[in-house]
């Protein structure tokens, strides 16, 4: 994937280009509000990783200025704030995913390549979401695991559902308190390892391999 | 107090201002006064010395008889006849002329030197007089010395050098009274003030029974000290909270991260990296709950607020809990009545209660119920969380909503102590009140204000 990254603080900067690119991704950097705006308007990225607090041009402004362009790259906003209302400007202003200063590079990379991988028009004729064996059934809101029906309940359907969404990515347990509870902060019971463990004991049940891949300090991924 | 500080202070260059002015006008004052008084005795004088003179004039055409013009005007003591007929024999010559005097006189002690041939009998005195030079030839003058207007001049002066003195002494002494008292009331809000600086944020404005402007000014700077002095103490208290329980993390994580430099085994080097950077991710979260509250405490939520059905919500997170807690060996019932809605904040409704629940698992022991209820309507709710646990110890009950409390005071326990108090951050947010109820275990309940 082609990444833009505007951040003014060179260290953070680098340390997130170094770290996509080791992915495989190619990776431009931005220092300032202006440059990153000019460039993500003149050339084609993938995702965008835009700092909200640029020298020169807000993360805001930027992207506000690329959407009335009709240029609808996905966009991921680092930011030290985290108020209640900053996350709903970000995501008001146009931007598609938000991650608060600091974070771990992890986090991160799931979340660039999940943004990168969304389709550009979602896809609301979509009505089967399948992954290997899986296959989920959006209009009838079955499952099934390589024929087998498989009941789940709606919690973790919705569970289920986030993780084929990003089949072959791996989903951070922050990514799943927001995008399957809407819990922007981490509750002291362990919610997903839970619901991941319930999840799991009925896909895998009369399977020797898991569904569900858990990848050492980063989060859950199903293979697609 | 500064003596300087008072000399040029406003209050006492404003007293000694309206002083100087107090003290031009009773001039200008005494002077009109003075010159309408003697200008209307000059004048009387004059009026009085013309009729004279004029009937003597009169006569004189008539008969020139000293003795009958005598009689017409007789001799009086300060009165000056002078008559002289048409041949120019003097007949009446109390003072005589130097020179034909004609129309009103208004003379000088000099000048009625020079006037008069000899200015004996006037003894240093001036003259108001009029002469009249009559139409066959005749001459008289009559004058009237002016003795009574050097009196009444004198009189008035004298008064007004008194006046003028006691206005100057008064004024300073009045003006002098009024700054200092003003001066003091200032002083007295300075030294205040001086002592707020200087960190003693209990001090508090005087206020006298006068209610005057700056009673009202110390009013609204006392309202202010109040305010400032709880946002310190927030500030304070947030501090030394922050000190005493981010020392705790930081000092494992630095533990943590010593041993992994000296570990051989890369496996249990990892492992104490792992546990380094859930050390961090503690500590974070602690922050991120820290700068929460404060925020919510700051106000300006409203604008985030919606409408939605907190029914559906708590129903879910009941859905959401529950295998967890199942897990952990504790039942959460659930007694909701369907359909009640709210207007808040979503995001921070739930963090709420996911925080009520997170604080039953936290310090209950497995087997404990804990209990979610919702009752009553839209217009009056209340929702309650409630657990078979322990309980709390009625001593520590007003303390629960405190940051970073915690009922066991080794903080051994999970969380960061900050959970009730972002919940108490956020039904104030909402107008919510919240309160402790239960006699077995710890029930929190939460409704509208009234």
């Amino acid at each position: 994937m082609k990444i833009l990254v505007a951040e003014d603080d060179s260290e953070t900067a680098e340390f997130v280009a170094n770290g996509l690119r080791e992915l495989g991704h190619v990776v431009d950097v931005a220092g300032d509000g202006r440059q990153a705006f000019l460039i993500a308007g003149s050339e084609d990225y993938d995702v965008l990783v835009l700092d909200r607090m640029l020298p020169g041009m807000d993360g805001l402004a930027i992207i506000r200025g690329l959407r009335s362009m009709e240029n609808t790259t996905p966009a991921l906003f680092l930011t030290a704030l985290d108020g209640v209302s900053d996350r709903v400007d970000g995501l008001e202003a146009g931007g598609d995913d938000y991650l608060v200063k600091p974070f771990a590079f992890s986090e991160l990379a799931a979340r660039v390549m999940a943004l990168g991988r969304r389709p550009r028009q979602t896809a609301n004729t979509q009505t089967e979401l399948v992954a290997g064996d899986l296959k989920m059934d959006l209009l009838s809101r079955q499952v099934s695991r390589d024929g087998k029906l498989v009941t789940l309940q709606p919690q973790e359907f919705r569970l289920l559902e986030y993780l084929l969404a990003n089949a072959g990515q791996i989903v951070t347990r922050t990514m799943l308190l927001e995008g399957v509870w809407g819990f922007h902060f981490d509750p002291a019971t362990s919610i997903v390892e839970t619901h991941i463990s319930r999840l799991r004991a009925k896909l895998d049940e009369g399977f020797d391999r898991s569904a569900i891949r858990t990848v050492r300090g980063a989060g859950y991924i199903i293979d697609g | 107090m500064g003596n300087a500080g008072f000399w040029r202070s406003g209050a006492f260059r404003t007293a000694m201002l309206s002083g100087a002015l107090f003290v031009g006008l009773t001039i200008v004052l005494l002077g009109i006064v003075y010159e309408a008084a003697t200008s209307t005795i000059e004048q009387q004088i004059a009026a009085s010395t013309e009729a004279r003179a004029r009937s003597l004039e009169q006569a004189l055409e008539e008969d020139d008889d000293a003795e009958e013009l005598s009689d017409i005007v007789p001799a009086e003591d300060e009165l000056f006849r002078y008559v002289e007929n048409a041949e120019g024999r003097v007949l009446i010559d109390d003072l005589v002329p130097a020179f034909r005097l004609t129309g009103t006189q208004v003379l000088s002690a000099a000048e009625a030197e020079k006037s008069f041939e000899d200015a004996e009998p006037l003894d240093d005195s001036g003259v108001i007089g009029f002469g009249v030079t009559g139409r066959d030839g005749g001459y008289v003058f009559v004058g009237h010395d002016d003795e009574q207007l050097r009196d009444l001049r004198e009189a008035l002066l004298q008064a007004g050098l008194v006046a003028t003195g006691l206005a100057i002494v008064l004024s300073f002494l009045l003006g002098w009274w009024i700054a200092l008292r003003n001066f003091r009331r200032i002083e007295a809000l300075n030294t205040v003030a001086g002592h707020v600086t200087g960190g003693d944020m209990t001090r508090r404005m005087p206020i006298s029974a006068r209610r005057d402007e700056i009673d009202l000014l110390s009013g609204q700077l006392n309202r202010m000290l109040a305010q400032l002095e709880s946002v310190m103490g927030a500030i304070r208290q947030v501090t030394n909270d922050i000190a005493h329980d981010m020392r705790t993390p930081l000092g494992r994580l630095q533990r943590k991260l010593e041993q992994a430099q000296v570990e051989d085994d890369p496996a249990a080097a990892r492992a104490l990296v792992d546990g380094a950077l859930a050390e961090t991710r503690t500590m974070l979260e602690m922050f991120g709950s820290m700068l929460r509250i404060a925020q919510i405490e700051g106000g300006g939520l409203q604008k985030h607020f919606v409408t939605f059905d907190l029914s559906q919500m708590l129903l879910e997170l009941v859905e959401t809990y529950r295998p967890a807690m199942a897990d952990g060996g504790r039942t959460l019932v659930a007694s909701i009545r369907p359909g009640i809605a709210v207007v808040g904040d979503r995001a921070l409704v739930q963090q709420l209660y996911s925080n009520l629940i997170d604080n039953a698992v936290v310090h209950t022991p497995p087997g404990t119920t804990v209990e979610m209820s919702l009752s009553g309507n839209s217009a009056d709710w209340i929702a309650r969380v409630s657990d078979t646990g322990p309980g709390i110890d009625p001593e520590h009950r007003a303390q629960i909503f405190d940051r970073f409390y915690r009922a066991d005071a080794s903080r051994t326990t999970r969380g960061s102590g900050l959970g009730l108090a972002l919940v108490k951050a956020v039904a104030e947010a909402h107008g919510w009140s919240i309160a402790i109820a239960g006699e077995d275990g710890l029930a929190l309940e939460l409704r509208p204000a009234r």
